[in-house]
């Protein structure tokens, strides 16, 4: 089994392997580019001092030289020259070396190059020019009228370097001598040149036209070392400006060059290369410590970073294993309780239907119940009014009784009348027939009478008792009549309520049909919401259902991600490593 | 109808022969009484009786007959019975009731009066002796009559002489 790197391992690698490529490439440019940078910037300081430094002895030489010319213009001067009036001359010349002390002396020689007259007490006085070697020109050059700048020599007098300038001294338009300053190079070059320091150890050296040093800070060199012997040397004489790189003296230095114009003599700026490219050489170790650190802290960095973030995702990816175990969980879960859910809801959508027609079958029981009490309220309103016109018939029958009752009443009156008439009748009978026992023998006609007459009271009383009776008979029997009467009309009274409470109850009983029937409506389009919705629940319910199928296939899918993440975290060591694991769905 | 032989003597000594003759009869109660007719002087049906205080109780008060002040007895009382609501029937007899020599008008309340009997002689029967202590004297006698037995009154003797006094003592 071939063991393919950890990912942290790989992390590490790679990301070092970057990191290193990517900082050496980055350190070795910046190396190239500063190293390029500093060489060019020291180049061009070099340079920049050579020729600072060639124009500034350009200046200072013209300087002298317009100096020169200005003195040979003295007058003591010319006259000296012309008509030999040495001594203002003297004092000229004397004035003028000890305001110049760069020049180690002032002559004056004729024009064939004798010197006369000098300011350093007559020292040099008798030299001949012509035959000195190497002053010919001089002569020359005044005889023309030109000024002129000899090279340099070794000062016969002070041994150190001068350079002969030479003035013609015109007189009318006719050179007649000249005028003479050698000039001490060091009073330049000690200003310009001695001093100068470059870059700590570098320093700033002439050479003349044939490569002798004519200043240098290192004085014993002065004059003594000559250059062209040196390929360099040689080289730097013949390019007059540039630059160039030699060793000498065991040590490898550059040199930037410049030839001045006035002389051709050349201007080096020397720096040794150690201290040129010390800097390059610190940032070339700075960048190597750097890199070196750069590189220790990213291969820890990234191991260990690589290590916490391997450590994480296993840690994250056991996490996702655990979610998604929960996961098949749930989605089997979910998928068994919806696929319940839509087993109910297909129950519930038959016991609607069942209800539902329940429903329509109590809304016709109650139509045909609302018809029936309908029909019951129209009898009874029927009933009503013949109920009424009988009732009517009985009231009456009640008042005829009633009035029966009265005229039965007034007989008896009448009847009683009769019979207290009939009582007082027979009283005055008895009273009569007192009377007439009373009269005796001549009463007894009136007795008769009397007699008849009590008869007659009797049988008016007789009469008027049975009238009586039968009057009380036939009252009785009316009171009856209207007992039976009442009695009916209660009942009939009973019945009417009764009546009217069966019209109150059918027209309730109506309205509560109304009433159930609409509720029933209303039922029944809430059982029709109830299964539309059933429906849609079961629809529902199947839809996810096959979501959570779904859904578990997904998991599985997961769970084959997750598996390859610890592959790819743990490098390869799949399913062995990977703890508490399970391949169940 | 035999003649009937008129006597007026002061005293109430009743006899057989005499004591036929015609009678009005009465009830009160349940009894029939009667009385001789000439003793009737009136009949009429009952009528207000206007009370005098301070009488006996079987005195009921006066009427006005005709302008002449009458008392009026209650029978009923005076027997004893107790007192009754007077009917229509109940009438007012207005009798003479003999006081030493003169006559005194006096009615008296019965429950009814029936008819003017013929009562022979051969009807009435004396008083039954009723054991010794009671005295009866305002009793005629008894007649029989249609089954019925009729309680013949004196009406002299039914109030006694000290009573009458009394009562005319009201009058006065």
């Amino acid at each position: 089994m071939v063991k393919t790197l950890s990912l942290r391992s790989k992390f590490a690698v790679w990301t070092s392997a970057v990191v290193i490529a990517t900082s050496m490439g980055l350190m070795l440019s910046v190396y190239l580019v500063s190293s390029r940078a500093l060489r060019m910037q020291a180049d061009e300081e070099m340079d920049g001092i050579a020729t600072k430094t060639a124009e500034q002895l350009d200046l200072w030489l013209s300087s002298r030289e317009r100096d020169a010319v200005n003195l040979s213009e003295l007058q003591p001067l010319v006259a000296a020259c012309s008509d030999h009036k040495l001594a203002d001359a003297q004092q000229t010349l004397d004035r003028i070396q000890r305001r110049s002390p760069f020049y180690e002396n002032v002559f004056l020689a004729d024009a064939n190059g004798k010197l006369f007259l000098d300011s350093i007490g007559g020292k040099s006085v008798g030299i001949d020019l012509m035959s000195t070697e190497g002053l010919r020109s001089h002569v020359e050059h005044a005889r023309q009228g030109e000024v002129w700048l000899g090279d340099v020599i070794k000062s016969p007098a002070t041994g150190r370097p001068v350079v002969l300038l030479t003035t013609p001294v015109k007189a009318g338009g006719q050179v007649v001598g000249i005028l003479g300053t050698p000039i001490e190079l060091a009073n330049f070059s000690d200003a310009f040149v001695s001093k100068q320091r470059i870059h700590g150890t570098g320093y700033l050296c002439m050479l003349d036209s044939a490569g002798t040093v004519i200043a240098h800070p290192d004085a014993s060199k002065i004059l003594s070392l000559n250059l062209a012997n040196t390929d360099f040397g040689r080289e730097i004489l013949n390019r007059g400006n540039g630059s160039v790189s030699y060793e000498l003296e065991g040590i490898a230095k550059t040199a930037h060059f410049r030839r001045s114009e006035i002389k051709p003599w050349t201007i080096m700026a020397v720096v040794p290369d150690k201290e040129l490219f010390a800097s390059v050489r610190t940032i070339q170790l700075y960048l190597l410590l750097f890199g070196a650190l750069m590189l220790a802290g990213t291969l820890v960095t990234v191991s260990t970073l690589a290590g916490r973030v391997s450590r994480l995702i296993q840690s994250v990816v056991t996490e996702l294993d655990t979610s998604v175990q929960q996961f098949l969980a749930s989605s089997s879960q979910i998928s068994s309780s919806s696929q319940a859910l839509a087993q109910g809801s297909s129950e519930q959508a038959a016991s609607l239907e069942e209800t539902s027609s329940s429903a329509e079958e109590i809304t016709a029981l109650t139509q045909q119940n609302n018809d029936r009490s309908q029909k019951v309220g129209d009898l009874m309103n029927e009933a009503i009014p013949i109920v009424g016109a009988l009732n009517k018939s009985f009231q009456e029958l009640a008042t005829g009784l009633n009035e029966m009752s009265t005229s039965s009443e007034k007989v008896a009156k009448v009847i009683k009348m009769i019979d207290e008439i009939a009582f007082q009748t027979n009283i005055l009978a008895l009273n009569a027939a007192v009377e007439a026992a009373r009269a005796g023998e001549a009463g007894m006609g009136f007795a008769v009478v009397a007699d008849e007459v009590r008869n007659l009271a009797r049988r008016s009383a007789d009469a008027a008792r049975d009238t009586s009776a039968l009057i009380e008979e036939s009252l009785a029997k009316s009171r009856d009549g209207k007992h039976q009467l009442d009695n009916v009309l209660q009942a009939m009274e009973a019945n009417n309520k009764i009546a009217g409470a069966v019209k109150e109850q059918t027209d309730e009983i109506r309205g509560a049909s109304a009433e159930q029937a609409r509720g029933i409506v209303q039922i029944s389009t809430a059982i029709a919401q109830m299964s539309k919705v059933t429906q849609s629940t079961a629809a529902q319910a199947e839809e996810s259902a096959s979501a959570a199928q779904e859904l578990s296939a997904q998991s599985h899918a997961l769970q084959g991600i997750v598996e390859r993440l610890t592959t790819v975290v743990n490098g390869g060591e799949s399913g062995v490593q990977a703890a508490g694991w399970s391949h169940t769905s | 109808m035999e003649a009937a032989v008129l006597n007026n003597r002061p005293d109430g000594a009743a006899q057989t022969g005499e004591r036929a003759g015609k009678y009005l009869t009465f009830q009160i109660g349940r009894e029939e009484f009667a009385i001789q007719v000439l003793r009737v002087r009136e009949i009429m049906g009952i009528q207000d009786i206007t009370a005098v205080p301070q009488t006996p109780p079987y005195v009921k008060g006066v009427i006005n007959l005709r302008g002449k002040v009458v008392p009026v007895v209650d029978l009923r009382l005076k027997f004893g019975l107790p007192e009754m609501e007077y009917t229509q029937r109940t009438c007012i007899i207005v009798v003479q009731v003999h006081l030493g020599a003169s006559l005194l008008l006096m009615g008296i309340v019965v429950d009814g009066v029936s008819e003017v009997l013929n009562l022979a002689g051969a009807d009435i029967e004396d008083t039954p002796e009723f054991g010794s202590g009671v005295v009866t004297p305002y009793i005629l006698g008894m007649a029989k009559s249609k089954g019925k037995v009729n309680i013949l009154l004196d009406i002299d003797q039914v109030l006694s002489s000290q009573e009458l006094h009394g009562l005319e003592s009201v009058m006065q």
